[in-house]
């Protein structure tokens, strides 16, 4: 009985270990589309996920993988009234060309990665916004694209402290 | 025996490494497959919105506590220019209060002459936001009043300036709307004096544009335009906007309710068609309207 306990314990200590990361960016996705006025522009979901995913694709992509990646997508899409599989197309995308070059990106010191970041956002951003004038035939909206892309950069340190205390906290660093 | 198990892993690594690809290759099958339209996706929308509100709230608190602390310090300094313009408006409303009363005294003398019977009284429920789902998508908000509190869907979001949307979807304490500027939205109207008929669309963006208009319509900047009634979903008279500009072909409207945020939304139920209003899935709905 007690050998059980502690089997159930274990097990559920090393569930919540290995969800960890997937749970962390399901809550940025969430804070992502919370009630808030920005100053410049008052509706905008901000991609918050985005530093976290990309430093799980660099540093641990075992922890955060394209399956999650997808989760996570789709959750998104859910949330954010996007047309179906948007989102998620663009995360696995973004997971994608991080992981990609993941060994290359790792020797990068830290102002060169968010440098590559920033490109890689940039790139993201300006896709997704044409592919949704396309697939919906409204016009390109850029009313919020520059605040949020700001934003995203500027979150982007605190975000890979977060994620790499998170590591660290659970044991997996 | 090795190689059975060499052969095992390298397949697995290539499996591995195509794996974003194929995951990729569903994701854009979703899109053109159209599969946000199934009615699962639907509900499974409203439910995950719905349950994840609170959490959303919850988790901008803070950032809710350093706008509120912002708006109170703004508030603070335009307090003079404040004043000033609230006693020039509280003379314009004791001047159109005088007006109104003559007029209902008036209005109900003749409803006494002609033996007129009102319509009943529309249901209100007034709600909080606890969510603001989309922004580049769609444009909707999630409230904190549901089926409990009486929340029924089609039922008209307002606020004190004007119309907001309407609820597309229900659930036990929370309820979604969707604004008059969302991208499905078509709302028929009615402009000007002489009530031309066309289509108010939203396209994700503060402003509306007028289509379907008549070949004779004669559209003016600053015509009024308010719900035509038509299509059973929005009842007829209730103020939208105004024409702002007009860009050659196109006809821009500015909607009362400038705040595509407020914190506060009343929800009126007029008590439309409920067959109608209840048995449609609210994509179609929107599309149809």
């Amino acid at each position: 009985m007690r050998m059980c306990g502690v089997f159930f314990m274990n097990f559920s200590w090393r569930s919540f270990v290995i969800c960890c990361p997937f749970l962390f960016a399901a809550l940025l996705i969430t804070l992502g589309t919370a009630p808030v006025s920005w100053i410049a522009y008052d509706r905008i979901p901000i991609p918050f996920v985005l530093p976290v995913i990309f430093f799980y694709a660099v540093y641990r992509p075992m922890l955060l993988n394209v399956i999650c990646v997808f989760l996570l997508g789709i959750y998104a899409d859910l949330l954010t009234q996007a047309p179906f599989g948007f989102c998620s197309f663009f995360l696995v995308l973004f997971f994608f060309v991080a992981n990609l070059k993941s060994r290359l990106l790792m020797t990068f010191s830290y102002q060169r990665l968010w440098l590559v970041f920033a490109g890689l956002t940039f790139a993201l951003d300006v896709i997704s916004a044409a592919v949704f004038s396309l697939l919906t035939q409204m016009p390109f909206l850029y009313d919020g694209f520059v605040m949020r892309y700001v934003l995203v950069l500027m979150a982007y340190p605190l975000l890979m402290k977060m994620a790499s205390r998170l590591d660290e906290s659970v044991g997996l660093g | 025996m090795e190689n059975k198990l060499f052969r095992l892993r390298r397949i697995k690594a290539q499996i591995k490494r195509f794996s974003p690809l194929l995951f990729l290759v569903i994701s854009l099958g979703m899109i053109f497959l159209g599969i946000s339209q199934n009615p699962f996706v639907v509900i499974a929308r409203d439910k995950v919105s719905m349950t994840v509100a609170p959490v959303a709230q919850i988790v901008s608190l803070p950032l809710s506590w350093i706008q509120e602390a912002l708006g109170t310090a703004e508030r603070f300094i335009s307090t003079y220019h404040e004043n000033e313009r609230l006693r020039e408006e509280n003379k314009l409303l004791i001047f159109w209060k005088t007006k109104a009363l003559q007029l209902e005294t008036e209005q109900q003398e003749l409803y006494r002459l002609l033996n007129y019977q009102p319509p009943s009284q529309a249901k209100m429920v007034m709600a909080r936001v606890l969510a603001d789902n989309g922004g580049v998508f769609s444009q909707s908000l999630i409230l904190n009043a549901g089926a409990a509190q009486g929340v029924r869907k089609g039922a008209v979001a307002m606020t004190d300036r004007g119309i907001l949307g309407r609820v597309v979807a229900v659930g036990r304490n929370t309820s979604r709307v969707m604004l008059i500027t969302d991208y499905l939205s078509r709302l028929p109207v009615s402009v000007g004096n002489k009530g031309f008929k066309c289509i108010l669309a939203g396209d994700n963006s503060p402003e509306l544009k007028l289509i379907a208009l008549p070949e004779n319509a004669e559209i003016q900047v600053g015509d009024v335009v308010m719900t035509a009634g038509t299509a059973g979903v929005y009842p007829a008279g209730i103020g939208v906007g105004t024409v702002a500009r007009l860009e050659g072909r196109d006809i821009i409207v500015k909607p009362f309710e400038t705040q595509l945020w407020p914190i506060f939304i009343r929800l009126v139920d007029f008590g439309l068609d409920d067959e109608l209003l209840q048995d449609q899935p609210c994509v179609c709905a929107e599309s149809s309207s």
